[in-house]
């Protein structure tokens, strides 16, 4: 017997389409209604993007069927007796189970809790905060980290993150490594798997969250998150050879399934946004990653690209918030580490980084703050447009640059005075130590600690390393250190 | 012989369906099934991919006459297809689609016949796996993500038909970046009535059947039901000996779905209704039926290695379901598996208030199989509500369920669980709140029979 060929196969598919397809009354057999399924809660809770009166709620479900759902509830107490909002919440296979929903109608500046329940169980009581009504002018208490190795250490630093007071937490990217590896002398834990395709990030992103320091800090602060290489692959930009489209889709979809944030409707992979705190403090989120230009393209180099660049400018020009904040992923400062020019970062993108900071210089842009990752550093960094005339004295810094350290991917570890002699700009260096940091931001000042973990021990402690006090209008900082500078 | 009809059937096909493509400009070259294009393996700086992509581009392309629509008449506008050839063994074949807006993608499965069946023949028009706005999961997501998997048995090859909705958005928008994974199967043995045809098993009456569950597989013949997907799927046929309605329900931790389908073939009939599990116990749907007409019974599960369900069949006059049963839901108002109206998507039960005309007159009044009691609601209806009628030492004496109580005055009826006598009685009413629990509707209808 002679099999048919696949021409004759999808030829004669093509006919019998055709002629006998007698259209059934599938209408009758739809439904967009969630219904609550099975599945239990394994993966903790989360919530992001909060505004003054809507919140994003995540969490997951472990379960093997095709179609499930979860309700969400959402209390003023912890006890969940005074319940604001309920809703049933659809997931699948198609978003690896995640559950996600977006809640309004809260009031600004408030704590919430909420819950998620099916028939198998409930998950963990999460906590979460509205942000302040625009026109208030109350401190705010943020915290941020980046670069978090699964194999390199715990993540005892969020363990502490998480007992603080925060009005919101900002990951800075490398949430996930895409490599995998054997085991190196130092390494605590085992990661192997190579991320390179959907179900392999989504992996990644559910051995991340097994972490019960990342699990607690997510439930108890809400998040903002921007995104960096490692969530698609090593120094990846699309200036570079770009990965194959699925890769980089399924880096990108994989963090949006697990990230409690909002994608935008039209371009689910757009990062950059502004983000109005309060009167205090604006956030802009920058991506550094998918628009740089200029490589082999035959146009001019840029970092951020033409429309995010022309987006960012007039954002800062036209903010009215004290502390203007630009929540970001490479190092904006010159030689940031003292080893000469780092080609993935800024470094490679003078002219961009000329502009941006001449910008902000000639309109007298004051109080910009970069929140700096991927360094895997402690440091703080004076910057200006011109870093010779910065280094030798004959300008002034036009900005502040902290770069939060890691939570425990290894950084450079090199003397704070050598980097200062090679890049006289740079305040503070610490290659050394992992953690986070944390700052207050009033009218009057910006206060800035870097706290550092013991990475070794999932019960580790936590120990201040140092505090910046930028007063407002100064571009500048006032150092305390808490432990030996190296 | 069947390829040289074939191929002749489909010159015929493709010179009725050139206008209608040719209307469009520069359609994709995989725009028509007979042109499906396949994955591709890919390359990655840091591993091996197990995955393999596919990128379609619906800018230009035509919608395809005469098919099914899976997800209603608004889906699948412009459609391209794919290809995934058979596999040596069994596999589970998964494709999930990303585009870069959050615009409805449509996905669906076509599993083909076996390539070695001597009667040949594909299947264009039964699409056995469907994903997209309608199927009431992933993709109705706040930030939905498409998936369609199926199990095939050895030797099927998988067509897969990828759409948009509405009018085509720039280039950039109407790309989809598509994913396939087959995760082979390599110990696999066919399971009793894994397909739907005259030699499915029959659905025993007058005992429970037990229905083995493990490597259940998806094949062409097996029509999709969106709101209720499983990887795998097992039938049993059912000839009702008279026209009474058939009371089905499947238990078994491991059975995903339930579905009824009516006609000679499910594929080439209807399906009645369809249940999702939503926790433990017995999934049920009350089916209408006709004397010698085949009802084709189908159990879905989702693991491999499933255990076996139990399958019960019952007369049931005068009975309702709500809901799916005890342990299924019913994701679509109404029908045999009593899914929930949409207004009971947010009920305000708190709100409900219920009274009546006071029980009174000899127990005789009430000893009927059907307990005719009136009841006044107000405020709100009553959800998925349950009607108990108790008596004399707090016993049950007549109960109903019904997906719905609506406001206003009507006369219910109870069935009857036990014979009446002199004493007290009261009717109390419960049904679910905004959280999914059960709570009491204030208020209550009472008397004494004399």
């Amino acid at each position: 017997m002679r099999q048919p060929t696949r021409r004759e196969l999808v030829v004669a598919g093509a006919a019998g389409a055709f002629t006998a397809a007698v259209p059934p009354a599938y209408g009758s057999l739809l439904s967009r209604r969630p219904k609550v399924g099975p599945g239990r809660f394994r993966d903790g809770v989360a919530s992001g993007d909060p505004t003054p009166t809507a919140v994003t709620f995540w969490s997951r479900l472990r379960t093997d069927r095709l179609r499930s759902g979860a309700r969400l509830i959402v209390a003023r107490d912890e006890d969940m007796r005074r319940v604001v909002a309920t809703a049933v919440v659809p997931t699948g296979r198609g978003v690896d189970h995640t559950l996600k929903a977006r809640v309004g109608g809260l009031k600004p500046g408030r704590e919430y809790f909420y819950v998620w329940e099916t028939r198998a169980g409930s998950s963990p009581v999460g906590r979460t905060r509205t942000r302040l009504p625009k026109d208030s002018a109350e401190p705010l208490r943020i915290a941020f980290s980046s670069c978090q190795q699964y194999q390199a250490g715990f993540f005892t630093p969020h363990t502490h993150a998480a007992a603080e007071e925060l009005d919101l937490y900002l990951f800075l990217g490398d949430y996930i490594y895409e490599k995998g590896r054997s085991p190196l002398p130092g390494d605590v834990r085992t990661d192997r798997t190579d991320a390179v395709d959907l179900g392999s990030y989504r992996l990644k992103y559910a051995l991340a969250r097994a972490d019960a320091g990342l699990q607690e800090l997510h439930r108890l602060h809400p998040a903002l998150h921007v995104l960096d290489d490692h969530e698609v692959e090593n120094n990846y930009s699309d200036n570079l050879p770009p990965p194959q489209p699925l890769q980089r889709t399924a880096g990108y979809r994989a963090a949006s399934e697990w990230i409690p944030r909002v994608v935008n409707k039209r371009d689910r992979y757009r990062i950059y946004r502004r983000v109005p705190l309060n009167a205090n403090a604006e956030l802009f989120l920058i991506d550094t990653r998918q628009y740089r230009q200029g490589s082999a393209d035959g146009r001019p180099r840029s970092m951020l690209g033409p429309t995010q660049m022309a987006w960012l400018l007039a954002a800062l020009k036209s903010s009215r918030a004290r502390w203007k904040i630009i929540v970001q992923q490479m190092p904006i400062a010159a030689a940031p580490t003292g080893q000469g020019a780092r080609t993935d970062a800024w470094d490679g993108f003078p002219e961009d980084r000329g502009l941006l900071l001449g910008e902000i210089e000639r309109n007298g842009i004051a109080d910009v703050v970069f929140l700096t990752g991927d360094a895997h550093v402690f440091a703080c960094n004076s910057v200006a447009s011109n870093f010779e005339a910065l280094g030798d004295g004959t300008a002034r810094p036009s900005a502040v640059e902290y770069v939060g350290g890691s939570v425990t991917s290894p950084g450079l570890v090199k003397p704070e005075n050598d980097v200062r002699v090679e890049s006289p700009w740079v305040r503070q260096y610490n290659g050394s130590f992992h953690g986070y940091a944390i700052f207050t931001a009033d009218p009057a000042n910006l206060v800035m600690e870097y706290r550092y973990s013991d990475i070794s021990n999932p019960a580790g402690g936590t120990s201040l390393l140092e505090r910046f006090t930028q007063p407002s209008g100064a571009n500048d900082v006032i150092r305390q250190s808490f432990a030996p500078v190296v | 012989m069947a390829a040289r009809f074939a191929l002749m059937a489909a010159v015929a096909a493709l010179a009725l369906l050139a206008p209608v493509a040719a209307a469009r400009a520069a359609p994709p070259s995989n725009d028509l099934p007979g042109a499906a294009a396949g994955f591709t393996p890919y390359t990655a700086a840091n591993g091996a991919p197990f995955e393999q992509q596919a990128l379609a581009d619906l800018g230009e392309a035509t919608p395809d006459p005469g098919l099914l629509r899976c997800l209603g008449d608004e889906s699948f506008q412009r459609t391209v297809w794919f290809f995934v050839p058979a596999s040596p063994v069994a596999a589970e074949v998964t494709v999930d689609a990303s585009g870069r807006t959050l615009d409805p993608i449509d996905l669906a499965l076509f599993v083909q016949p076996e390539v070695t069946s001597v009667s040949g023949g594909v299947n264009h028009t039964v699409p056995n796996a469907c994903a997209g706005l309608g199927d009431g999961g992933a993709s109705e997501a706040v930030e939905p993500g498409n998936a369609a998997s199926v199990r095939v048995p050895p030797n099927h090859p998988v067509f897969v038909q990828v759409g948009h909705r509405g009018a085509a958005g720039p280039p950039e928008d109407e790309r989809v970046v598509l994913s396939l994974r087959v995760a082979p199967i390599p110990t696999f043995t066919p399971v009793l009535g894994d397909r739907a045809e005259p030699l499915t098993p029959v659905a025993r009456a007058k005992r429970p059947t037990e229905v083995p569950l493990a490597n259940a597989t998806v094949t062409g013949e097996d029509a999709a039901t969106p709101p209720c997907p499983s990887l795998g799927t097992v039938w049993r046929r059912l000839i009702p000996g008279n026209a009474v309605p058939r009371r089905i329900s499947v238990s078994g931790g491991d059975v995903s779905t339930l579905a009824v389908f009516t006609g000679d073939t499910p594929a080439g009939g209807r399906a009645l209704d369809c249940v999702i599990r939503d926790a433990r116990g017995r999934m049920e749907m009350i089916v209408p039926a006709r004397k010698e007409r085949t009802l084709w019974i189908r159990v879905g599960t989702d693991d491999l290695l499933a255990g076996p369900a139990t399958l019960r069949v019952a007369e049931a006059r005068d009975q309702r379901v709500v809901d799916g049963g005890p342990g299924g839901a019913d994701p679509t108002p109404g029908g045999p598996g009593g899914g929930l109206p949409a207004a009971c998507d947010t009920p305000k039960i708190e709100r409900a208030r219920v009274a009546g005309p006071r029980l009174s007159g000899p127990p005789a009044r009430y000893n009927v199989p059907r307990v005719p009691i009136v009841v006044n609601l107000r405020g709100a209806r009553v959800c998925d509500a349950e009607l108990r009628l108790l008596g004399p030492r707090g016993l049950l004496y007549a109960k109903a369920i019904m997906p719905q109580l609506k406001k206003g005055r009507r006369t219910v009826r109870l069935d009857r669980r036990r014979g009446f006598a002199r004493g007290r009685y009261r009717l109390e009413i419960t049904g679910i709140d905004r959280l999914g629990e059960r709570v009491k509707v204030r208020g209550n209808v009472q008397g004494r029979l004399r």
